[in-house]
């Protein structure tokens, strides 16, 4: 039996079926962005072929496929979601809009027309009704109200309705009777109640979350809908599981009503395969680190857990769900460098895409990119192609440099060497949001790079942190695919509960995270039948403060007659590794407690070692800028052998991508034939 | 009185033509202003007054060893044109004497603080053994003793009815907190633990900023990243004259006036005489009103601070705001006026009212210069301040009002922000939770939405004011101070544009259902259990002519419920 992950990128859809024995079986097709469901079928073709199989015969060979997809990421990027009404208490229907008062661009920008909110004010609509803080009920649901604000809706032709009471994350009645009476009176639209999808105080970041959930909604149902349809009728009878934002699959139902959730389901597939090469390497701390042509993903990976926050941001909407701690910095190999009028360089944001694209894929581009850098410093070889059979044009990649050069008095070289330099700047910069500013420290920690331009600048980077070691991945691009057929399903729950942490007493504790337990493993046992395990963590703050800290719970004793005081300590510990103090004489407050249910798929098979082979021998001389010209070694990737060492400074060439070891490091070839390179 | 020219001389420039690798001028630049963002973040995560964790009343910046501004976090605008004088205070008053380790604290207004309740922490950074940087984080306390709670008092007439005055004071020695000088401070105003924790967090993220400090030094030594720094503020500088060269030379005038000085003197007027003369901006504040004897005065830090925010909004937004950035400007005024009071005087409003009308001034005075730079006003602050006891804990509290917000100004980008703040925060303070603030405060919040018709006329309306209803439930009175300006005046419209409405505060009794219209300046309004407050802000100034808004726009206001369907008046011009 097969089983089959799925990434859709923006260009190809990358598949990959690992069979009982573990070995994996790839291939690549174009996305089609109208409708991707499209691209799976045509790719999962090409897969079928690729194993000498047709796609019903695999299909039905298949028990599970796992699926990441940007749908809904696109839909809030290109405000392309659904026609949204929102519901809210009487008096406060500009929730939304105020986003607490706060501006979210640039301080000093003060010429700026504020952001579209994703529902304008005509289409929110105040209910009258109150829950108080303590949950209970100041004005009871005016029912009149509620059905003259569903009149306007259906007049309006809204298609999802949001849905968001203050102090729902207390008592959920009244959402819950407007859900329903909504739901009667307007049949087929998408309905999200904030209680159903993050009941948690602060009506900001719920109101938000509910509304993104709500926008997005039903572009996911529609794709999923279909693409369930398409797979249907290929054959396929299994279950098809969607990747989520927090690193955990579900199945499409959930993906469905959770919408929200689904927004980092493409680069979540990156680090549940960075996990899973976690594992396979014996390499339980890493960084996973994707650098593409216009952005650079970025997470870390601790004791084979990924980092997981609750305050992520996408395309200006604030989704409170919690999501992979994933770092996006808008600079890849295409970002371009430029001048400013005081003589600063900068490298990004702007990028030249994939049209024109840099200067030296020939396509009209003139401005100097990084990638046009690498190509003057000698690291690209301009005599090789890239994929699609593009030659690179060198002489076009030397004129961009010399114009950026001359506007700060340097010729080509040198400032190509400066935008190499000032890339891998920013790359350590977004390496230290994900570890040092989360109170970890990074040296401890191996850097996975994948992504196509990742190859060239991963050693020069792990050098600035002193990170002592980088792994390549042999066959990057499908890693995320194949990480998805590794993850587990979660099923996350969250419950508000504002108390001390201190003086709750241990019964009370237990029994708090005890009911969610079994309301999480409910939950997933009607889907799944499998092994469970619980992860528990609490968020947490001093009295007075206002933002919680997530801690996790689970490496505490949990049978220890003074709970209360184990989880404050967890606590303690926690704010001073992360703020450098602690107050352990003040009063800790239990703010969320929360429990993820996950579900233990059985594991992937180790995938086959390469067999022993002869080490491969370089195959010609580049001459390389680094400090200054010399010729070096460049390898081909693909024919490395097992034990291989190379001592650098040597170039590594791979069908999709360039890795440099530089002069110091040594890349030992492991037995899967990734990379595994000793920062010198 | 004399004219005096205030702008301190920059302490000597290395020559910067010096050989400077271009590339570590870039990585020092986006370095800096990672660490001092790391700063805020850490601050906002770990203080504990609502004033800091939820409004984020408070900012982060770095000053050489010479005090000159070289990075800042985008926080609270208002500050920080302030910190190079703070930092030079403090180098002055322990010449000799700053050591590694050592923590300096300091709030008076007249040894560079904004005004009482900015309290600011210097932490000395070291290179080869010489001071290089002061790592500084400004926070407005949630109290700073006085007689009145939440520092700002209407009635003071000199500074120490305001609060605990502290002058430049080390308060960790070689690493050693002098905690019988915390103590002293901590005793003298009100919720001590309070104090003790937000102290706690400044220190923290003034020590984090030390660390990574030490750090980039260590990594690129003191040849290399001195004069990479003079490199970055030279090309600040660079971009900041490009811009003021475009404008025509010549000299512009603008006026804003303050309601009130709350002692019987209405429309105190600040005047701006602004001239620019090739690539340098000189901005003239020296005949502006005479001084007054109550908390509108501004002290001369703050002042300074103003001029170098209305600078910094008209320049363009991502030019680094740094000492070589300001260096087109000079700044002349007189002590013993409104912007610049003598020493002794209340200033605690100052970093709102007349923070806000300085940079209203000029900005009305370069509108004839750069029009399209120019936006139009931003709404005034008017504050309350509540002290009371929650019933649920018997507990006291002091709670400062965020909510409802006035409009930010249109401008040749578009509308204003709706219900976003003031000119000296431009939306950088969060008004918090409603559901956190129930929860933590016996208030309920009835209605807090944008208030129609508020908004400026124009080509580009403001942004619509807030308006809020909220109910006391405490079951005693409980004491309310205002603090505020901009119930007569309105935020100014430009180049056409209409003004907003002004402010509209009224306490109802809940008793006998009377309405009592709250001045800006009132101390002890008594605040029966029971008792609604219903607020209403300003909104933005319009910019341009209102005949040139596109009926399309005109609808989509209506359609939203921002604007009535009767036309708005038409505008003075």
């Amino acid at each position: 039996m097969f089983r089959i992950g799925i990434d859709v990128g923006g260009t190809f859809t990358d598949l990959v079926a690992v069979d009982e024995t573990g070995q994996s079986t790839l291939a690549k097709s174009p996305s089609t962005p109208a409708d991707p469901s499209i691209g799976v079928l045509e790719g999962l073709a090409v897969l079928a072929r690729a194993l000498g199989l047709d796609r019903s015969t695999m299909l039905g060979q298949t028990e599970r496929i796992v699926h990441g997809t940007t749908v809904a990421t696109n839909a809030l990027l290109e405000r392309k979601g659904a026609k949204v009404g929102l519901l809210t208490t009487a008096g406060h229907r500009d929730v939304l809009e105020m986003r607490e008062g706060l501006k979210p661009e640039d301080r000093y920008n003060l010429r700026l027309a504020p952001p579209e909110p994703l529902v304008p004010r005509r289409l929110r609509l105040g209910v009258t009704e109150r829950i108080r803080a303590d949950g209970t009920v100041l004005t009871p649901i005016d029912h009149a109200s509620l059905d003259r604000a569903i009149d306007t809706l259906i007049a309006e032709g809204v298609t999802s309705v949001a849905i968001c009471f203050l102090h729902a994350w207390k008592s959920a009645a009244h959402e819950a009777a407007s859900a329903e009476r909504v739901r009667a009176r307007m049949p087929g639209a998408y309905v999200t109640a904030s209680s159903e999808v993050y009941p948690q105080i602060k009506e900001y970041e719920r109101v938000s979350t509910t509304v993104v959930n709500a926008y997005v909604g039903p572009v996911v149902a529609g794709y999923l809908g279909r693409l369930s349809g398409r797979l249907a009728e290929a054959a396929y009878t299994g279950p098809l599981f969607i990747m989520l934002s927090h690193g955990g699959v579900a199945p499409v139902e959930e993906a469905i009503r959770l919408a929200a959730a689904t927004v980092l389901s493409g680069p979540a597939g990156g680090v549940a395969g960075s996990i899973h090469a976690a594992t396979l390497l014996g390499v339980p701390n890493l960084i996973p680190f994707d650098m593409g042509g216009t952005s650079t993903d970025i997470s870390l990976v601790r004791q084979s857990v990924p980092g997981l926050a609750i305050d992520r941001g996408i395309a200006g909407q604030r989704i409170a769900l919690p999501s992979l701690d994933i770092v996006t910095l808008g600079a890849g190999g295409g970002s371009i460098a430029r001048v400013d009028q005081g003589g600063v360089l900068h490298v990004g944001p702007e990028s030249a895409g994939a049209a024109p694209g840099p200067a030296c894929y020939g396509r009209g581009g003139t401005e100097a990119t990084v990638t046009d850098a690498n190509v003057v410093l000698g690291l690209l070889d301009p005599s090789g192609l890239l994929a699609g059979g593009m030659r690179l044009d060198k002489e076009a990649a030397d004129a961009a440099l010399g114009r950026l050069g001359r506007a700060i008095g340097l010729d080509a070289i040198a400032a190509a060497a400066g935008v190499q330099r000032i890339i891998n700047g920013r790359m350590a910069e977004g390496i230290r949001l994900v570890s040092v500013r989360r109170g970890i420290d990074p040296t401890a920690f191996a850097l996975l790079a994948f992504g196509g331009a990742a190859g060239l600048h991963a050693t020069a980077v792990a050098r600035q942190l002193s990170i002592p070691r980088v792994i390549v991945p042999r066959v990057a691009s499908v890693l995320s695919a194949w990480g998805m057929l590794a993850s587990e399903i979660r099923f996350e729950t969250t419950r508000s509960h504002i108390g001390d942490a201190t003086t709750m007493t241990t019964d009370g504790l237990r029994r708090i995270f005890a009911e969610m337990e079994a309301d999480a493993r409910g939950r997933l046992a009607a889907v799944f039948n499998g092994p469970i395990a619980i992860g528990r963590s609490a968020d947490m703050r001093y009295g007075e403060q206002i933002f919680e800290i997530n801690v996790p719970l689970d490496h505490i004793d949990w049978d220890t007659p003074e709970l209360g005081r184990a989880v404050a300590d967890a606590f303690h510990q926690r704010h001073e590794e992360l703020y450098t103090y602690a107050q352990r004489t003040n009063e800790v407050v239990l703010v969320n407690a929360r429990v993820a249910a996950i579900g233990k798929l059985p594991e992937l098979p180790k995938e086959p070692t390469l067999g022993a082979r002869a080490p491969a021998r370089p195959v010609r001389q580049q001459r390389v800028h680094l400090g200054e010209w010399r010729e070096i070694d460049v390898l081909p990737f693909d024919a490395l052998a097992p034990g291989q060492s190379i001592a650098g400074p040597a170039l590594i060439e791979g069908p999709t991508t360039t890795v440099l070891v530089e002069a110091g490091d040594t890349a030992r070839v492991l037995d899967n034939g990734w990379l595994d390179i000793r920062v010198g | 009185m004399q004219d005096q020219p205030t702008t301190p001389p920059s302490p000597s420039r290395q020559d910067a033509s010096q050989s400077v690798d271009p590339i570590t001028v870039a990585v020092v630049q986006h370095r800096l202003h990672a660490i001092v963002e790391e700063m805020g973040e850490a601050m906002l995560r770990t203080a504990y007054s609502q004033i800091l964790n939820s409004s984020r009343d408070f900012s982060t910046g770095i000053c050489d060893g010479g005090g000159r501004l070289i990075a800042q976090a985008e926080h609270v605008p208002v500050h920080v044109g302030a910190l190079p004088y703070a930092a030079r205070s403090i180098a002055e008053a322990f010449a000799g004497d700053i050591h590694p380790g050592d923590v300096f604290l300091l709030n008076d207004p007249y040894f560079g603080g904004n005004h009482l309740p900015d309290v600011t922490v210097f932490v000395p950074v070291f290179a080869d053994g010489t001071l290089a940087f002061w790592s500084i984080n400004r926070a407005h306390m949630s109290d700073i003793g006085g007689s009145t709670h939440g520092a700002y008092n209407p009635a003071a007439t000199e500074i120490y009815q305001e609060g605990l005055r502290i002058p430049p004071l080390r308060i960790t020695d070689r690493g050693a907190p002098r905690e019988d000088l915390i103590r002293m401070i901590a005793t003298n105003v009100r919720h001590s633990r309070d104090f003790r924790g937000d102290l706690a967090a400044m220190i923290g993220s003034a020590k984090l900023c030390e660390k990574r400090l030490l750090a980039l030094i260590d990594e690129l030594g003191t040849a290399r990243l001195g004069p990479a720094i003079e490199a970055m503020l030279n090309g600040a500088e660079r971009r900041a004259r490009a811009i003021v060269e475009a404008w025509p030379d010549g000299t512009y005038f603008g006026e804003a006036w303050l309601d009130d000085d709350g002692r019987g003197r209405n429309d105190v007027a600040i005047r701006a005489k602004v001239t620019v003369s090739g690539s340098d901006l000189e901005i003239d504040l020296t005949q502006s009103d005479a001084e007054a004897k109550s908390f509108v005065n501004s002290s001369h830090a703050n002042m300074q601070s103003a001029c170098a925010m209305a600078f910094a909004y008209l320049i363009d937004h991502d030019i680094p705001k740094n000492d070589g950035s300001f260096r087109p400007l000079k700044v002349k005024a007189r002590p013993g006026t409104i912007v610049w009071a003598n020493d002794g005087l209340p200033v605690t409003m100052c970093t709102s009212h007349c923070s806000n009308e300085i940079v209203e001034a000029i900005v009305v005075a370069l509108s004839a210069a750069c029009p399209d730079r120019a936006m139009g006003g931003w709404g005034r602050r008017f504050r309350i301040a509540i002290k009371g006891e929650d019933p649920r804990t018997q507990r006291p509290f002091i709670w400062h009002l965020f909510q409802a917000r006035p409009g930010g100004g249109g401008s040749s980008a578009g509308d204003g922000y709706n219900s976003v703040g003031e000119w000296h925060s431009a939306g950088g303070i969060k008004f918090g939770s409603i559901e956190v603030a129930e929860a933590r405060f016996p208030f309920l919040f009835l209605h807090h939405e944008f208030r129609p018709d508020s908004a400026g006329d124009g080509m580009f309306r403001g942004g619509t004011g807030g308006e809020l209803e909220m109910v006391v439930e405490t079951a005693v009175p409980a004491l309310g101070n205002t603090a505020g300006d901009g119930i007569r005046h309105g935020a100014r419209g430009m180049l056409g544009g209409g003004d907003g409405k002004p402010h509209h505060y009224i306490l109802r009794r809940a008793a006998t259902g009377e309405e009592i219209v709250l001045g800006t300046k009132m101390v002890g309004v008594a605040i029966e259990p029971g008792d609604r407050l219903l607020i209403h802000s300003g909104g933005g100034g319009g910019w341009g002519d209102p005949a040139q808004r596109t009926a399309e726009a005109r609808q989509r206001d209506v359609d939203n419920g921002l604007v009535g369907p009767t036309p708005a008046p038409s505008p003075k011009i």
